[in-house]
């Protein structure tokens, strides 16, 4: 396995390669670069598996380099120290990310996972929806990938109805396919969601606003009926808010 | 939804008319009023008469009917609270015992009532139904009993409703007259609904049927239409609960035939259903055009919680149509008055009273509830004005913090240490343990990277530091910075001999983000070693910090750069500008290019000069 570590910190780079070289028992080949530039040349004459990228660099950003490789080859690992806004477009795309300092464990499967994928290249397409974050923020069909165990699914935000926490699990209602069930935990997906106006109607319920049909009040609090006679539970407290955003859309 | 409406249905205006008392001493007794009351005469006609009576206790009972009239002729509660008030004062002045106010407490109940007022409704009941006992006037005490019945209802205290239900159903064998007879089994099956509609107890729901079967055979066989058209009401409400909409809406029709016409009550009571069972046929027209009727009536009774069903049905009826303007609208109204009836000080407050009344009718007097009542309100007053001078005190005081605490948020906003640090520092500590195995180093460096972080944080609540906590600071600081960037440069903090660096202050956390600027963005990229200097002394009674490097130098092209250094100069700018108001100084702040910053540098360099005035621990001025 080709690894590539780009990172403009030279004694960060050194305990990256360390932590990798790890990890494959000797096996990987591993270079580096120190910056957007470094890596671009890098990358071409090594054609790295595997390029873990750092996003704040002293000549730009992992972003800015990616915008220079139109067909990825490889698989992508983002770190980062810390940077919410570059989290939450990363996160959009699924694409895997290590927070520094990285935990070598984490590293490890992270690598054991891009090694899984390595023939089954969607990088290209995860990182159309990676970069649409940063052109147009309320556009309502931008994507966003979601994976459960075996597949990696692009949706429009406007395809899903709902999420549904289930344990520390999440259910995601779409308007034209099978619900999908993803490893991660409702608010995980609200902390992505919310800015796109998703809200939640009840501690298990992520909604979206654009897929209410009636809000029923027959009962105390009532329910909402979304597309496709999806019923889904409001709250006491989420009755007062959701009556004000039905009559302000 | 019907609970609600019942539980409202509940109104006490009709009994009134049958209350008949019968006093103990004649002389407690106004005979006016008795022969015109038992010759059935309308109650304006008796005041007229018994007005022109010079008793005292004739003079009573007329303020009490002017009382009654305001509250049920001229919807004017104000008034007849007024009426009712004084007719108490004057009845208390004959000694003829609280008997003789069993009538007035019963009117007094009425007015609480009307406003929602529970608390003050149950003080009057409990009063009245000692009177009632004084009289052993059983159905009296009976009406009393369903009375607290419904406060506790109203107040969501189910149980001790419940309670009092029964009570009031023990004592309907022992009424005589089958009038007031009627009265009781209306109550009664009103009660049991109400209590199985918020509990689902199954038996009261039989009992419900069984007190409204009765109750109808009787209203027929005295042709009492208005008790006659409640019963069908009554049952129009137990067919809605099983969802029989059509039947349901039959029985609320025929019983609208027999209402009367002008009583508020009964006319709210009909369109609301009515409103009700068309929302539920999805007849949004018809149960708009009902609704607005219903609001119109309960608004004239005045009933709050009553109001509060209608808002809230109207909400409905808007939410179906898909008018959520309106449905919202109404929806607050609703939870406005909902709030201020049944917040938890009232449904405390019916509870502790009946209480109070137990212990209050083993020592066998009243007055005392009197007393305990007025310490009560004393006690509320003195607690309420307590509330509002500690409310007006905390606001004085939030507002004159009001702009020391935008200072400091803006402070502790900027001068917060670049979190990038933190982490990547971290990252590079990772080296001890998985590089060089050196677990010494390891923790060294750990315990170096605590202090940063511990001073870091002190640093959001202490705004000065002394020049010697200062330099520890910046010496761990650059010790870190320098595992994360080893060979690549070098630093030197420095203070000069005259200073007292144990007693004079700077602000905390203004010379780290240069620092920070001259290894991160200054060094980069430059191919000698690098060196950053701070140096505090003395200049002219004032303090100067000069922190220099030699660096690339300030660049007019690399936008990067200028970024980093205005971040860091926007911070001091605020603390010298805060200072400078605080302390009524003239601080102030260089950042130039160094040019030959020392003999043998290749680098321009960059050096920033902070001049403050001497602060000494105490913040006096030197």
């Amino acid at each position: 396995m080709k690894i590539l570590v780009v990172d403009n910190e030279k004694e960060i780079r050194l305990i990256l390669k360390d932590m990798v070289a790890g990890c494959g028992n000797g096996q990987h080949i591993i270079e580096e670069a120190d910056g957007v530039a470094s890596a671009f040349t890098r990358i071409h004459s090594f054609r790295p598996d595997i390029v873990l990228l750092d996003v704040e660099m002293n000549d730009g950003t992992g972003f800015d380099l990616l915008k220079q490789i139109p067909n990825p080859s490889f698989q992508l690992i983002f770190t980062t120290a810390h940077n919410q806004y570059a989290i939450q477009a990363i996160k959009w795309s699924a694409i895997d990310y290590l927070l520094k300092p990285i935990d070598p464990v984490e590293l490890n499967n992270s690598l054991q996972k891009a090694k899984e994928n390595i023939n089954n290249q969607l990088l290209q397409k995860q990182l159309a929806v990676l970069m649409q974050q940063f052109t147009v923020k309320s556009q309502p069909d931008r994507q966003i990938v979601i994976k459960d165990i075996d597949k990696t699914y692009f949706i429009r935000m406007s395809d899903i109805l709902y999420c549904e926490a289930e344990g520390s699990y999440t259910k995601f209602y779409l308007s034209n396919s099978e619900p999908i069930f993803v490893s991660r935990n409702l608010r995980y997906y609200e902390e992505l969601l919310e800015p796109a106006g998703f809200f939640r109607t009840h501690h298990s319920c992520l909604v979206n606003p654009s897929k209410i049909k009636i809000y029923d009040r027959k009962t105390d609090c009532g329910t909402l009926i979304l597309e496709g006679g999806h019923t889904v539970p409001v709250s006491q407290r989420k009755k007062d808010f959701v009556l004000q955003l039905l009559e302000n859309r | 939804m019907i609970m609600k409406i019942l539980s409202v249905t509940t109104a006490f205006i009709a009994l009134v008319l049958i209350t008949s008392a019968a006093y103990s001493q004649s002389d407690c007794k106004c005979d006016v009023y008795e022969n015109l009351s038992a010759a059935g005469k309308s109650k304006s006609a008796i005041y007229t008469e018994v007005v022109k009576e010079k008793s005292k206790i004739c003079q009573a009972k007329a303020l009490e009917l002017r009382g009654e009239i305001s509250l049920y002729e001229k919807d004017n509660l104000d008034s007849a609270e007024i009426y009712l008030i004084k007719a108490e004062a004057l009845y208390k002045t004959t000694d003829c015992g609280e008997g003789v106010l069993m009538n007035a407490y019963k009117q007094r109940f009425q007015v609480y009532w009307s406003r929602s007022d529970f608390p003050n409704a149950q003080a009057y009941t409990l009063k009245f139904l000692h009177s009632a006992e004084l009289e052993k006037n059983i159905y009296q005490q009976s009406m009393g009993n369903t009375m607290i019945a419904v406060a506790f209802f109203k107040t969501n205290q189910f149980d001790k409703g419940i309670i009092f239900t029964d009570k009031a159903a023990a004592l309907l064998p022992g009424i005589a007259n089958p009038h007031q007879k009627l009265n009781i089994l209306y109550f009664l099956s009103v009660r049991y609904m109400t209590h199985y509609l918020n509990t689902q107890v199954k038996s009261s729901i039989e009992k419900s049927l069984k007190y409204n079967l009765e109750h109808l055979a009787l209203s027929k066989q005295l042709k009492d239409t208005v008790q006659f058209s409640r019963s069908y009401f009554n049952l129009s409400g137990t067919e809605e609960e099983s969802k029989n909409w059509i039947k349901s809406m039959a029985y609320l029709d025929s019983g609208y035939l027999y209402i009367d016409k002008t009583d508020s009550v009964d006319l709210y009571d009909y369109h609301v259903n009515k409103a009700s069972l068309f929302l539920e046929l999805k007849n949004y027209a018809a149960a708009d055009l009902y609704a607005d009727s219903a609001l119109f009536f309960v608004l004239k009774t005045g009933q709050g919680s009553d109001i509060a069903v209608c808002y809230d049905l109207i909400s409905r009826i808007a939410n179906a149509k898909g008018d959520y303007k309106r449905a919202l609208e109404y929806s607050k109204l609703e939870r406005t008055i909902k709030d201020s009836i049944s917040n938890v000080d009232k449904t405390k407050a019916v509870a502790e009273l009946e209480k109070k009344y137990n212990q209050a009718k083993n020592e066998s007097t009243i007055k005392d509830l009197d007393k305990k009542k007025q310490l009560y309100l004393f006690l509320a007053i003195t607690g309420l004005l307590t509330a509002l001078a500690i409310g007006f005190f905390l606001r004085q005081q939030s507002l004159k913090h009001k702009k020391n605490i935008l200072e400091t948020e803006q402070r502790l906003n900027r001068a917060r240490m670049n979190p990038h640090f933190f982490f990547n520092a971290l990252t590079t500590l990772q080296k001890f343990a998985l590089r060089e195995n050196d677990g010494q180093a390891m923790a060294s460096n750990l315990s170096k990277f605590s202090n940063i972080m511990r001073d870091t944080l002190e640093s959001t609540y202490k705004e000065y530091v002394t020049i010697e906590q200062e330099i520890d600071f910046l010496n761990e600081y650059l010790e870190v910075q320098k595992i994360r960037f080893p060979q690549t440069f070098s630093y030197e903090v420095i203070a000069d001999k005259d200073l007292d660096i144990d007693e004079l202050q700077i602000p905390a956390m203004i010379i780290q983000p240069f620092v920070e600027n001259s290894i991160e963005h200054g060094f980069v990229g430059v191919d000698y070693p690098g060196k950053v200097t701070v140096h505090f002394l003395k200049d002219n009674k004032e303090l100067l910090i000069q922190i220099t490097d030699n660096g690339k130098g300030l660049s007019t092209t690399a936008k990067e750069n200028n970024e980093h250094i205005s971040r860091a100069s926007q911070i001091i700018k605020d603390r010298i500008y805060l200072l400078n108001i605080k302390l009524k100084t003239k601080a102030g702040f260089s950042i130039d290019n160094a040019h030959h910053p020392t003999e043998n540098s290749e680098g321009i360099g960059v050096i920033v000069k902070i001049h403050l005035p001497l602060l000494y621990k105490d913040l006096k001025k030197a």
